[in-house]
């Protein structure tokens, strides 16, 4: 025992357990319910067992006798302890309030919370248990040896799921179990999947077989033992009792005087209690260590949904300004309405008007007011404007179903969505009004580009003056005209007619700065798009934060779990030796 | 059976017949649009379809009944106790059953055609036909003894699995042990908490039990069973090694066989429960047909988004424009034609195909533009969202799937239509007699002109003066070219004032003519799939409500 550093493991564990607190899977990825169980359990673990028995490495061994209903857990207690110290019962399941039954002198350390803190507890004597659901228990009788206390535990398999919650909870905290079955049950898949657990944790165990037909021993218990065997735990002493009719509600003296031997030599045993003790222990460290790097790996796999689900979010949005960009560039924009406006507007001639004289202008407005028609300067930047937003909220509205579509393929994306309601599936309410916004204050930037150009030279600075309207117009055009999408005739119309105006723009500013302003004002709607679409990203990838686990702690978690094993490593080495 | 058991058993018979046609177009509909419901919904649908018609298909005079449990209950010994041998190897090693067998009670002492059918659809080989003279009053009655469900053994637990779905009747046998068992009540009992009138529960080994203890038990059992919601079962206590409670068990099992109903009563709380879980998954309020408000907001987006008004406005314009070229002034004519008619612009200027051709060349106007493609998603999701509202997420979402199933053909749909319009291009009739008006006119401006040179030529040469007859003060020759150009003038203009008035109704009769027209491929590719979506999906509601 002394060759574990008991000190250094009760650090670490200390840590594991503050760090274990620490655990958030906000996420409901599929593996969610399991990982958060574990982590409970683990904590629970810790909590109730190895901690305490780190500090109290001397403490009485616990056996607890656990197994399904009615197997006769209480009825066998009674019988070892030799007095109704808990009560047995027809009505399945009987024992909810486990019992623990300690001898006087080794009262202090069941008293307190030190080990099963997690349950109330109550005082009881011999023959007068106390009522009362899920509290543990104590009762004092010196029918147990000092270093061993027996604890009767409710059922592992009856419909209360509390009272099989309860049994868990103790099995973890045993250093000893005593397992009772009975011939009826001894192949129940329920119980051996707690014996698997048993075999797994290395937790010292005994067997009982109880309520055997008279005479079927002999075929049911090399059964037994040969199952045992197959799941590691032929060593296991096993204890076989026959359907027997109890006196006084307890089984003859005889029947568990074999079982009551054992328990007495093991706690009479101070090597062979330490060995127990220490195996149990190392056990469970173990087990905490490999459930640690489990709870560590789920953290992980949920920081790795956490970034998919982001990232399918930003890959969406991304591709949406893509492919804006592209339809930009390509002078799909151009075509159809804003192209239809934009011939009015040359063929009318009021674009000339517009460049260069005041007065054209002037007569256009007039015109416009008396008629009540909107100018085609109006039209055409309101078809601009419509055609934008159009696309604008419908690539959004195409993102949104994609990362809607890409999410829902998640467990974890799906309680997201559903946690969010109605309102995240859609893009959100004010796009509209803020696409078109987006597209007026664009416009409205061309004028300050063309004013900024034009600043600092005379004449074009007096040019831009009377057409700057114009001007704004021809770079409009410039920006969404660049062959690509429009037909050959689309080109000779739209381009023939640009080029009136953009030959009168290179004349008044040179070439080198029309093209230069082209690609500003393109960069331009590029940003402003790039932001109200990270806008709309947005909405997902901070709800996927506020559910992202804290990034340090599988770290730190693999780090601990890392230590107990080389700490129980270089404990089972020397052992070899 | 009595008469009026007879009577009462054929009219379950027939309502059970009823539910299930309900449950066959429930299932037809959910085969036929994948999405209407869940995919493993559906599924149990048409499997319950199927195996209660091939059950009503063989042996219907039969009633099955199953003896399940847990492993070491005594459904074995219970089996051997009601047919009278020991079939069924009874063991202490558990488990010992792991597969099923088959006892038939028959009066006749054979296995009729029937039976045998039954079984092999039950997939049971092991069968044991029951001598009619050991259990006569059990006549019609086919005892299956299961495997256990709660051993290690998953194959038992697979093979009950199997078989608790196509029995008429389960005799749940626990024992004092094993009554409350979570793997029992959680696995089963409360799954078929709707099946309580074809289900009995033996509380076995009673024996066990000291006499005092027993009553206590069965009423804890029976509250178990309450809580699974199975209520007012048969509860039976019984012990095969004293034979207590045995009796009274094939007494209930009897009545049961000669009532017959076990078959239909199983049937009906089968399609009970999917009643219930199809509940769940249908619309409260029925789906409505598309309104005709929603197909007008559709047909006016995609004429929007096709251009459609783009080309009534043209229409208008072109026929502006040929209005001035027939009716204007003559000298100034050749001005109007440096612009652009504008539905050649369009590749409209053609003659519309006649009526009956069914190629129709797309019109020479651009594909549509990502605007105009953007425009058209947007108003099938705006479609989407009136005619879905209110329903179920699964059924919105199988909607839009409707709704966006052709979404591909739309544009070039609309643009067809668009180019196979016959568009109102022909010249007005008044274009021919103001056009002689205005010959006419610039004739005699043109005779003026003349007259008025040969005047100056005449006189230059010092000539003797032509007669110039004159009207008032005015002379003639510049009265003739001076009144021919303001006339013509005036007409041009008084012409051009009702051409623009004809233009505006003709760009209003080509704008109903487009919408008409864009609006019957709204209907084709979209609201019409979608109308029929939603009756469908109505239909599958009314059905589902038929099941309660
Ligand atoms: N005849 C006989 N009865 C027994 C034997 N062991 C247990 N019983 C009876 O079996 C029933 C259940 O016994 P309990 O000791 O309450 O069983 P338990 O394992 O504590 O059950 P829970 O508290 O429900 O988990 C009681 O009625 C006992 O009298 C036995 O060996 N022989
Ligand atoms: N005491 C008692 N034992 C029974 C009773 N019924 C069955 N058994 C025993 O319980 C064991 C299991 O019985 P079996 O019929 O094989 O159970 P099965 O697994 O449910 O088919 C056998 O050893 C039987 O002898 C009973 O009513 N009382
Ligand atoms: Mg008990
Ligand atoms: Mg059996």
């Amino acid at each position: 025992m002394e060759r574990i550093d008991l000190d250094g493991m009760l650090a670490t564990t200390t840590a594991l357990r503050a760090q274990l607190g620490e655990v958030r899977l906000p996420l409901a990825t599929d593996a969610v319910d399991d990982a958060r169980r574990t982590a409970d359990h683990v904590r629970r673990q810790l909590d109730d067992y190895v901690i305490p028995r780190l500090r109290d490495i001397d403490a009485p061994v616990l056996a607890v006798v656990g197994g399904s209903t009615g197997a006769g857990k209480s009825t066998l207690v009674n019988s070892v302890v030799g007095a109704e110290v808990t009560v047995p019962g027809v009505l399945r399941p009987t024992t909810r309030s486990p019992v623990l039954i300690h001898h006087p002198t080794a009262a202090r350390w069941f008293e307190d919370d030190r080990v099963l803190g997690s349950l109330a507890r109550a005082r009881g004597t011999p023959g007068q248990p106390v009522e009362g659901a899920h509290q543990l228990q104590l009762v004092a009788s010196d029918a147990v040896p000092e270093d061993l206390a027996l604890l009767d535990a409710p059922d592992i398999d009856s419909v209360l799921d509390r009272n099989r919650e309860i049994a868990q909870h103790l099995l973890d905290a045993a250093d000893l179990w005593v397992f009772v079955t009975t011939a009826a049950r001894y192949a129940d898949a329920v119980p051996w999947d707690f014996l698997r657990t048993a075999s797994r944790r290395g937790v010292g165990i005994g067997l009982v077989l109880n309520r055997v037909p008279p005479g079927a021993g002999d075929e049911i218990a090399p059964h037994l033992a040969s199952m045992l065997a197959d799941e590691g735990l032929g060593d296991a002493p096993l204890f076989v009792l026959e359907e027997q009719a109890l006196a006084d509600g307890r089984l003859p003296t005889a029947a568990v005087a074999p079982m009551r031997a054992w328990l007495d030599d093991l706690a009479a045993d101070r090597e062979a209690r330490a060995d127990l003790v220490r195996q149990s222990l190392t056990g469970a460290v173990a087990d905490v260590s490999n459930r640690t790097e489990e709870v560590a790996s789920v953290v992980e796999q949920q920081q790795a949904v956490a970034d998919q689900l982001s990232g399918a979010a930003a890959d969406a949005f991304a591709d949406a300004h893509q492919r804006l960009a592209d339809d930009v560039r390509d002078g799909t924009v151009m075509r159809g309405e804003v192209l239809a406006r934009w011939q009015d507007l040359v063929g009318t001639g009021e674009l000339l008007r517009e460049l260069q004289s005041r007065i054209g202008r002037l007569r256009d407005r007039i015109a416009a007011s008396v008629t009540g028609r909107p100018r085609n300067v109006e039209k055409f930047q309101g078809a601009v404007e419509s055609g934008v937003e159009t696309l604008l909220r419908e690539r959004v509205a195409e993102a949104t179903d994609e990362v809607v579509l890409r999410w829902r393929a998640t467990s974890a994306g799906t309680a997201l969505l559903d946690d969010a309601g109605d309102e995240l599936r859609r893009p959100s309410t004010d796009l509209g009004e803020r696409a078109s916004r987006l597209v007026r204050d664009w416009q409205g930037g061309l004028l300050d580009l063309l004013r900024e150009e034009g600043a600092g030279k005379r004449t074009t600075a007096k040019i831009l003056s009377y057409g700057l309207n114009g001007a704004a117009l021809v770079l409009m055009v410039g920006v969404f005209a660049q062959t690509g999408g429009l037909t050959g005739a689309e080109v000779a119309i739209a381009g023939g007619s640009t080029a009136v105006g953009s030959t009168l723009l290179e004349a008044l500013l040179g070439d080198q700065a029309v093209r230069r302003l082209t690609e500003r004002a393109r960069a331009d709607l590029d940003r402003r798009t790039g932001e109200l679409l990270a806008g709309e990203a947005e909405r997902f990838t901070s709800l996927v934060d506020g559910h992202r686990p804290d990034t340090t702690t599988a770290g730190t978690l693999r780090e601990l779990a890392g230590e107990l094993r080389r700490a129980l490593g270089t404990d089972a080495g020397r052992r070899r030796r | 059976m009595s008469r009026r058991d007879e009577r009462r058993s054929t009219r379950a018979d027939r309502e059970l017949r009823q539910r299930l046609d309900h449950l066959t177009a429930v299932s037809e509909l959910a085969a036929a649009g994948p999405g209407r419901l869940p995919a493993d919904l559906a599924d149990d649908v048409a499997a319950t379809v199927e195996r209660a018609q091939t059950r009503l298909g063989r042996g219907a005079d039969r009633t099955v009944v199953a003896l399940a449990g847990a492993t070491g209950s005594g459904k074995s010994s219970l089996f051997n106790a009601l047919v009278g041998d020991d079939i069924s190897p009874v063991g202490v090693r558990r488990p010992t059953t792991s597969t099923a067998r088959a006892a038939v009670f028959d009066a006749d002492g054979a296995l009729g055609d029937g039976t045998a059918d039954l079984l092999e659809w039950l997939q049971v080989p092991q069968r044991h036909v029951v001598p009619a003279e050991r259990a006569p009053d059990l006549h019609g009655l086919v005892l299956l003894d299961l495997p256990d469900h709660d051993s290690v053994e998953a194959d038992h637990r697979a093979e009950v699995d199997r078989l608790v779905e196509v029995v008429d009747a389960f005799v749940w046998v626990v024992d004092p042990q094993k009554y409350a068992d979570a793997a029992l009540h959680e696995q089963y009992l409360r799954r078929f908490a709707g099946h309580a009138a074809v289900t009995i529960v033996v509380l076995n080994q009673v024996d066990l039990v000291p006499e005092h203890g027993r009553q206590g038990i069965v009423d804890d059992l029976a509250r178990l069973l309450e809580a699974d919601g199975l209520h007012r079962v048969r509860v039976v206590a019984t012990s095969t090694m004293t034979g207590e409670g045995v009796d009274a068990l094939r007494r209930e099992l009897a009545a049961r066989t000669a009532e017959r109903r076990a078959l239909v009563a199983r049937l009906d709380a089968d399609v009970d429960w999917l009643a219930d879980q199809l509940a769940g998954r249908v619309s409260d309020r029925a789906p409505e047909p598309v309104g005709r408000g929603t197909r007008r907001d559709l047909t006016r987006a995609f004429a929007d988004a096709s251009g459609a008004d783009a080309v009534a406005d043209a229409v208008g314009a072109a026929h502006r424009r040929r209005a001035a070229q027939a009716v204007g002034w003559p000298p100034t004519r050749w001005l109007g034609r440096l612009r652009p008619d504008p539905l050649r612009r369009l590749g409209l200027d053609r003659p519309p195909p006649e009526p009956g051709t069914t190629t129709v060349g797309r019109t020479s106007r651009a594909a549509p533009s990502t605007v105009a493609d953007a425009a058209l998603g947007r108003a099938l999701r705006d479609f989407v969202d009136d005619t879905a509202a209110g329903l179920p997420p699964a059924w919105q979402e199988r909607v839009g799937e409707v709704a966006n199933a052709r979404r591909g053909d739309v544009a070039d749909a609309l643009d067809r239509q668009i180019g196979s319009a016959r568009l109102p291009t022909e010249p007005a009739g008044w274009w021919r007699a103001v056009s002689g008006l205005q010959w006419l006119l610039a004739g005699i401006m043109a005779v003026g002109l003349v007259w008025l040179v040969v005047i100056g030529v005449v006189a230059w040469f010092g000539l003797p003066d032509l007669p110039a007859p004159e009207i008032g003060e005015v002379p003639w020759p510049s009265a003739m070219a001076i009144g021919g150009a303001l006339a013509g003038l005036l007409v041009s203009v008084l012409a051009r004032a009702i051409a623009g008035i004809g233009a505006r109704r003709r760009t209003a009769a080509a704008r109903r003519m487009l919408t008409d027209a864009v609006s019957s491929t709204a209907d084709d590719l979209v609201a019409d799939p979608v109308d029929a979506e939603l009756a469908a999906l109505a239909e599958l509601r009314s059905s589902v409500r038929e099941l309660r």
